[in-house]
């Protein structure tokens, strides 16, 4: 008997693991490489849920969120001063993503009570920058320089269900993108219960040409500055070679 | 046609660097002047990051003004031995200016720094230049005479201390004079991406007394120097040399310095002045109204330590 307890105690510990395989997903590209023709880069991840035994009636909702690495982000407020406008004193704001897209199947609030929505951070709201307290104002500004960037990206009611099964979203990432490690998360929601999870990760790197340069100006910047100084002086003297017998002329 | 910078992070459009660098290179040709004090500001209103503007047209300065500084000096229209002393001064200037850059890009205020620099000097230039052009004119309206007032070597410099012989210019000059011009020059390099010859020249001839026919070389040779120690110390400090672009807009640069030197030659320079002097008071209005007028977005946000 009392084995019996203990195994149907496991089995339903085990469960919500087993929900979790209930939404697949995938993404049409793991991988976007920064090269110098990158304007922009569109993202499309679709995937499937598996639904048990259907009561009629019952709401499947979806979130899909991408977030780039969370890193802290000075950000500073102008004022005027002596008429002119000047940034007065920042304030660091802590893990802040630097690219945050969201998409769902209905605004996030009608999907899930707030508790479970803080619980597992969706939503621009309950990333942790915007939770300082006192900071609220300086959190507001940089959503919207960040929105005006387009690196922050909402749009609830942007996904639909199709045959109670399928669904797709499409994102994408501006010509400014950051580069590094992205995830990639979509929640299913049954009557504004998480259900299932599916995360993927995707890796945004500059490519080719544009990564040496950026690698060696990071990593070694007196060989930088000393190339860079040596292809300017090339590249001018070359110049004023091949223009010279033509000014000649004039 | 979109191309992605890696320094600046960006993706802009080569064309319109091309004729930007074309369009400044025209008017460099035409006038003979560097142009970083009009391309600087002009990629700031394109979007580029204030610091990655400046950095990178010190960058472009070098090469554009190499070429320049080999013709003279095949003409031998280098006073090398003052060449030097100034490239002195504009070493510890530039380190001094990079450094200065470098502590307001970190409280972030090196964005009011750049424009508050540009709105004073291009003001300044631009009013000067307007008012040579036109005052000539104005007086031969009113018919009073043109008096030229020319005052050259102020007698107050002989009283500095340490004097040097420079053969090639024919003075015999304190050398703190040249090394403070070279400092001074190399400060403005470093924190305004100029070359610097729009202060350098007129210092070179109204307080050293240097004769014309080395002024220009000289200039050009101690600004190659000073903008490539400045790329170096940009480089070092702040990573915001962006050579790709650097190499773009030389390459409108170098089209557009033949046809302006073309042009130059057809045309009477003299009346494209004033339109020079206009445009410069142009983009300093408007460096100057984007400082008073209330920006769209207060806040701004930067990533730290990446």
């Amino acid at each position: 008997m009392k084995r019996l307890v203990f195994l149907t105690a496991f089995l339903m510990a085990l469960a919500p693991a087993a929900r979790a395989q209930d939404i697949v997903t995938d993404l049409s590209q793991y991988d976007i490489e920064l090269r110098h023709s990158f304007t922009g880069q569109e993202l499309l991840l679709f995937g499937a849920i598996k639904r048990g035994e259907t009561m009629a009636g019952e709401r499947y909702d979806i979130v899909i969120v991408i977030t780039g690495e969370k890193r802290p982000h000075m950000v500073r407020k102008k004022e005027r001063v002596m008429g002119f406008w000047v940034n007065t004193g920042g304030k660091l704001l802590q893990g802040v993503p630097e690219y945050y897209a969201l998409a769902s199947t209905r605004p996030l609030l009608a999907i899930a009570p707030e508790k479970e929505l803080a619980r597992l951070k969706i939503g621009l709201a309950q990333q942790d920058f915007a939770r300082q307290p006192g900071l609220e104002d300086y959190a507001a500004g940089l959503i919207r320089v960040k929105q005006g960037a387009g690196l922050y990206q909402v749009a609830t009611e942007a996904m639909e269900i199709q045959s109670e099964t399928l669904f797709r979203a499409d994102f994408f990432f501006p010509a400014n993108v950051p580069s590094g490690a992205y995830t990639a998360s979509a929640y299913l929601f049954r009557e504004g219960r998480l259900i299932g999870r599916s995360d993927k990760e995707i890796r945004i790197g500059k490519a080719g040409f544009e990564r040496v340069v950026y690698s060696l100006a990071q990593n070694q910047p007196h060989l930088y500055g000393l190339m860079a100084i040596i292809i300017a002086l090339l590249a001018g003297w070359l110049a004023g070679f091949i223009t010279r017998p033509k000014s000649r002329l004039g | 046609m979109s191309l992605y910078f890696p320094i600046a992070e960006m993706s802009l459009n080569v064309l319109l660097l091309l004729f930007m660098g074309g369009g400044v290179g025209f008017l460099s040709g035409m006038f003979g002047i560097g142009g970083g004090f009009l391309m600087t500001p002009l990629l700031i209103f394109t979007g580029v990051p204030p610091a990655v503007a400046v950095a990178t047209e010190a960058n472009q300065i070098t090469a554009s003004s190499v070429s320049g500084a080999l013709a003279h000096f095949r003409r031998s229209g280098i006073d090398i031995k003052m060449g030097l002393v100034l490239m002195a001064g504009g070493l510890g200037g530039s380190y001094v200016g990079a450094e200065i850059f470098s502590y307001l890009n970190s409280i972030g205020q090196v964005d009011l720094m750049i424009s508050l620099a540009y709105v004073f000097f291009l003001g300044t230039i631009g009013s000067l230049m307007l008012w040579e052009n036109v005052s000539p004119w104005l007086a031969r309206k009113s018919g009073r005479r043109v008096r030229r007032r020319r005052k050259r070597h102020p007698a107050w410099i002989h009283a500095w201390p340490h004097k040097m012989k420079f053969k090639k210019s024919h003075l015999v000059v304190s050398i703190y004079l040249p090394i403070l011009i070279g400092f001074v020059v190399g400060v403005l390099a470093a924190i305004m991406g100029v070359g610097g010859g729009f202060v350098m020249i007129p210092a070179l001839i109204y307080i050293l007394g240097m004769p014309g026919n080395v002024v220009v070389g000289t200039s050009l040779f101690q600004i190659v120097f000073v903008t490539a120690m400045v790329t170096f110390f940009h480089s070092v400090n702040t990573q915001t040399v962006d050579v790709v672009m650097a190499l773009v807009l030389l390459s409108g640069g170098v089209i557009g310095a033949q046809l302006g030197a073309r042009a130059g030659y057809k045309l009477k320079a003299e009346q494209f002045r004033t339109g020079l002097a206009v445009l410069v008071l142009v983009v300093c209005f408007k460096m100057g109204w984007d400082l008073f007028t209330t920006p769209a977005e207060l806040y701004s946000v930067i990533e730290v330590a990446r």
